[in-house]
């Protein structure tokens, strides 16, 4: 069940914690 | 989607005809402003703020693939079809980010408003070599994509209120057009932001409806456990279809119709924040239409159970049985959505590349015209363009199914490894360019065209990785152009 939810949970989680972290960093490299 | 027709439905129809009315007042509000000169017609004056940019780039490159398509392929696969969505999600991160930014500050100190400009000012080309032969691609797949837009929504009109699918194709054409004609680029993002909202709301309402309804999540799962274990399994696929489904995303940084959309930022450091925001309703969207593959499953186990036994009718059906009518007239409209964000936007793209690339770039070069001539010439050729895409969508069906099956791939393989290397690599040549462009095509359609090959792995993959080894190898070869290194400080944002 671990692979399942991997699959629907943690992988779309994963991608919004990337996309929320490189979105909100200040600045960034110019 | 036969046998799912609510068209007599009055609620179904007023959600749809109001849907439409928005589209069409959103056209019309957008007319003076894009009546005012090239730039802003075909690229918003580059006045677009975070939140249009991210909503109109992520819709621009989902058509109803993502509803019907992936829905059906959840449907069909399980958990599996989940790694068709990864790699453009990452994909489509990473040039928000990164290369949009890159892309944007470049275009806008050259005042570049389309590809193949970018291309020729980032290679310093004088010879129009580069842009005669970014149009070939540009102007096939984009005619090809927007007919089979048209055709999708005929048939989507058709099956859902059971109306002729030629007047379908008819609405269609004629509601795109319109907005597209006279509201120009911001026409089509406004409309976008609106298309994206029905998406999304069309793809949390309607699986949350029906795995409710069916009991829970847990239940969904089990039941598909029953039914077999490999619809639960991530891993349920080849290395072939993984890198297949994965290399969807080679497709994002080629595709002109997405890549003006970073061009079109009113401050490029803002795409940071387009790319949260893009991100969020590509996962949501895209989750959603598994979930609803999934759930669909469970409840109608066997294919035969679906109207016309088509696994991408299950999102229409589940629509039609477990929504409020006017909810599935939300949801059918969210189809059409899908497929106008689209239209619009490749629409655009193709009347840029005739009036811009070729009548302003090349026939009338030195010629005097007025800002409002030339917005007037863009509407023309809009027409022009919409009536081609019209007739070749009614008339020649077979010719337009086959050259879409490798507009999305073609364009990406054509050139997203070009404008990767132009954003990152100073030794860049326009033959490296002209080489990659012709080979990813060629490699494309061949191998497309040869089971074996095909069967083994989709044609995009070699195809995009064979490009960009002709980029860089004839780049090698032939001289980089002078002030390349000065061009890379530019897209920093260094002066």
């Amino acid at each position: 069940m671990f692979r399942t939810y991997f699959g629907i949970v943690i992988i779309p989680a994963f991608i919004l914690a990337l996309a929320l972290i490189i979105g909100l960093k200040k600045g960034g490299k110019k | 989607m036969t046998g799912v027709s609510l068209g007599s439905n009055p609620w179904v129809l007023t959600a749809f005809v109001l849907y439409l009315g928005m589209m069409i007042a959103i056209g019309l509000y957008s007319t003076r402003f894009s009546s005012s000169g090239l730039g802003e017609f075909f690229l918003g004056g580059r006045k677009m703020k975070s939140f249009v940019v991210a909503l109109s780039a992520v819709t621009a490159g989902r058509s109803a693939w993502l509803i019907i398509g992936m829905s059906g392929m959840a449907y069909v696969r399980g958990v599996s079809a989940i790694w068709a969505v990864v790699g453009y999600i990452l994909m489509e991160l990473f040039m928000f980010v990164y290369g949009g930014r890159r892309l944007r500050i470049f275009t806008g100190k050259m005042d570049n408003l389309t590809i193949p400009d970018y291309l020729e000012s980032r290679l310093a080309d004088k010879t129009r070599l580069v842009r005669t032969v970014s149009l070939i691609p540009i102007l096939i797949f984009m005619v090809a994509y927007v007919a089979a837009q048209f055709t999708a929504g005929g048939k989507a009109l058709s099956a859902s209120f059971g109306i002729n699918p030629i007047y379908g194709v008819l609405i269609t054409t004629g509601v795109v057009l319109f907005y597209t004609m006279m509201g120009g680029f911001l026409g089509v993002c406004l409309t976008d932001v609106f298309q994206a909202i029905f998406m999304i709301f069309a793809l949390v309402i309607l699986p949350a409806v029906a795995i409710v309804r069916f009991g829970g999540l847990p239940l969904v799962l089990a039941t598909l456990k029953g039914l077999s274990p490999q619809l639960l399994d991530p891993f349920a696929l080849s290395a072939g279809v993984f890198l297949g489904f994965i290399g969807i995303g080679l497709g994002s940084p080629g595709n002109p119709h997405i890549l003006n959309k970073y061009m079109s930022i009113q401050n490029p450091e803002r795409l940071r924040v387009s790319g949260l925001i893009g991100t969020v309703w590509n996962v949501i969207m895209a989750w959603g239409a598994l979930y609803i593959g999934l759930v669909g499953r469970a409840m109608y186990s066997d294919v035969a159970l679906l109207p016309a036994k088509d696994p991408e009718n299950i999102y229409p059906l589940l629509g039609a049985q477990h929504l409020h009518p006017f909810i599935f007239g939300l949801t059918i409209s969210a189809i059409f959505a899908a497929i106008m964000s689209t239209a619009d936007s490749q629409l655009l793209v193709a009347s840029s590349a005739v009036i811009r690339d070729i009548y302003q770039k090349i026939l009338a070069k030195g010629k005097e015209m007025t800002q409002r001539q030339l917005v007037f010439w863009s509407r023309t050729a809009t027409i022009f363009i919409a009536l081609i895409a019209f007739a070749i969508g009614v008339y020649a069906k077979k010719l337009v199914f086959y050259m879409v099956l490798f507009a999305w791939g073609g364009l990406g393989a054509a050139f997203a490894p070009a404008i990767l290397l132009s954003l990152y690599w100073k030794r860049l040549t326009k033959w490296g360019v002209a080489a990659g462009i012709f080979i990813g095509t060629a490699v494309e359609i061949i191998w497309y065209s040869i089971p074996a090959l095909k069967a083994a792995m989709s044609e995009w993959v070699p195809a995009t990785i064979l490009s960009g080894v002709a980029v860089i190898g004839v780049s090698l070869l032939t001289k980089a152009p002078a002030g390349a290194g000065q061009f890379l400080e530019i897209m920093k944002g260094k002066e």
